[in-house]
């Protein structure tokens, strides 16, 4: 799967959410302010459904999935 | 309510589970709905007067009334019955999707409408009869997230409004109890929730946080005659979350 493409759409999802954003690979999503809340379980939610992956708000706390470059990889690894 | 007859949706954990074993002890006769049956055969195993049908209440909604009825000519007419089994899923307006809203309102909404159905049939049940649903003091509190989980358990309280004036002259009462949060897995397994979310909202209860045997005293109580006047109401039991500033 293109980390490209996965970078495009999860800036699509955070745009549908936040409005106009600036992010990159680093950017940490919940450290930097970004999301709050039930911002993150949106993101999750449409992750989710767009790449058919299971993520707990426990997993996205332990595997730091809040760091944009750590979602990618995790969807890398984990979507069907 | 010895030697009673009751059907309990959700039997099989949390607050269903309680109320199935308060029943038990008091010596009436349970048949528990749900789809685990390993958890259902071991409440099975524990008392002789518990008996269990596995069923999807997502599935198949047209032929529940029929299973009220397998469950008549199985057991005997019921003095009660209680609407437990439900689901929760914590997703923002928006991502929510129409499939997934349904389903849920299938299980929590559209399911009870049928087994009810099947209920009210002369031949089901017995004199006096009260059902019990269960709603949840979402129906009618604000709690971002959950907003078509909340409209589903609003859904009852409106039905059991209804259904109350409606059902008085087959002398069945209805009434539906509204608890505040409980420990149980339908918070476990809501995963957008986060394994902290107790902890979090518990300085919102006056009270503290409420256990599964608080829901289970007043759902006896409702199913009893000692309640016999009481129909068409919802009955909040939240440890006074509702009504603090
Ligand atoms: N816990 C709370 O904080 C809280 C607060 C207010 C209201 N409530 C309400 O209380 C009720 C009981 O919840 P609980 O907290 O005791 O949760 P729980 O421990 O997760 O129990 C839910 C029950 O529903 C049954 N169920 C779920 N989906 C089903 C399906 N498709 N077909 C058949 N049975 C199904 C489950 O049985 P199987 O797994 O065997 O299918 C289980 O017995 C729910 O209606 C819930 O909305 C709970």
């Amino acid at each position: 799967m293109n980390k490209e493409a996965i970078f495009l759409k999860l800036k699509e999802i955070l745009v549908d959410i936040k409005g106009d954003v600036n992010v990159s690979y680093d950017t940490a999503l919940i450290a930097d302010g970004i999301l709050d809340s039930l911002e993150v379980i949106n993101y999750l939610t449409q992750i989710e459904d767009t790449y058919s992956l299971s993520i707990s708000l426990d997993q996205l706390a332990e595997l730091k999935l809040g760091i944009i470059n750590n979602m990618i990889d995790y969807i890398v690894n984990n979507s069907q | 309510m010895q030697n009673q007859n009751f059907i309990v949706t959700g039997a099989s954990s949390g607050i269903g589970f309680t109320i199935s074993q308060h029943l038990l002890q008091l010596g009436a006769s349970v048949v528990g709905i749900g789809r685990n049956e390993e958890k259902l055969l071991s409440i099975k195993n524990s008392y002789s007067n518990f008996n269990f049908v596995i069923k999807d209440l997502s599935d198949e909604l047209d032929s529940l009334p029929d299973l009220i009825d397998l469950i008549v000519k199985d057991f005997g007419k019921i003095d009660g019955m209680v609407l437990c089994a439900g689901i929760q899923d914590t997703i923002p307006i928006g991502s929510l999707k129409y499939e997934k809203a349904k389903k849920l309102f299938d299980i929590n909404y559209f399911s009870n409408l049928m087994l009810i159905k099947g209920f009210s049939k002369k031949r089901n049940h017995n004199i006096g009869a009260s059902i019990v649903i269960i709603s949840s003091i979402t129906s009618s509190v604000g709690l971002p997230g959950i907003s078509n989980y909340s409209a589903s358990k609003a859904a009852l309280v409106g039905l059991s409004k209804s259904l109350a004036v409606e059902l008085s002259r087959e002398n069945i009462r209805i009434n539906c109890v509204s608890p505040g949060h409980i420990k149980t897995d339908l918070l476990a397994n809501d995963k957008h929730l986060g394994n902290d979310f107790l902890s979090k909202i518990e300085h919102r209860y006056p009270l503290g946080l409420g256990t599964t045997d608080d829901i289970a005293n007043i759902v006896e109580f409702l199913l009893s005659d000692k309640s016999k006047w009481i129909t068409g109401s919802n009955i909040i039991i939240d440890g006074g979350l509702s009504i603090n500033f």
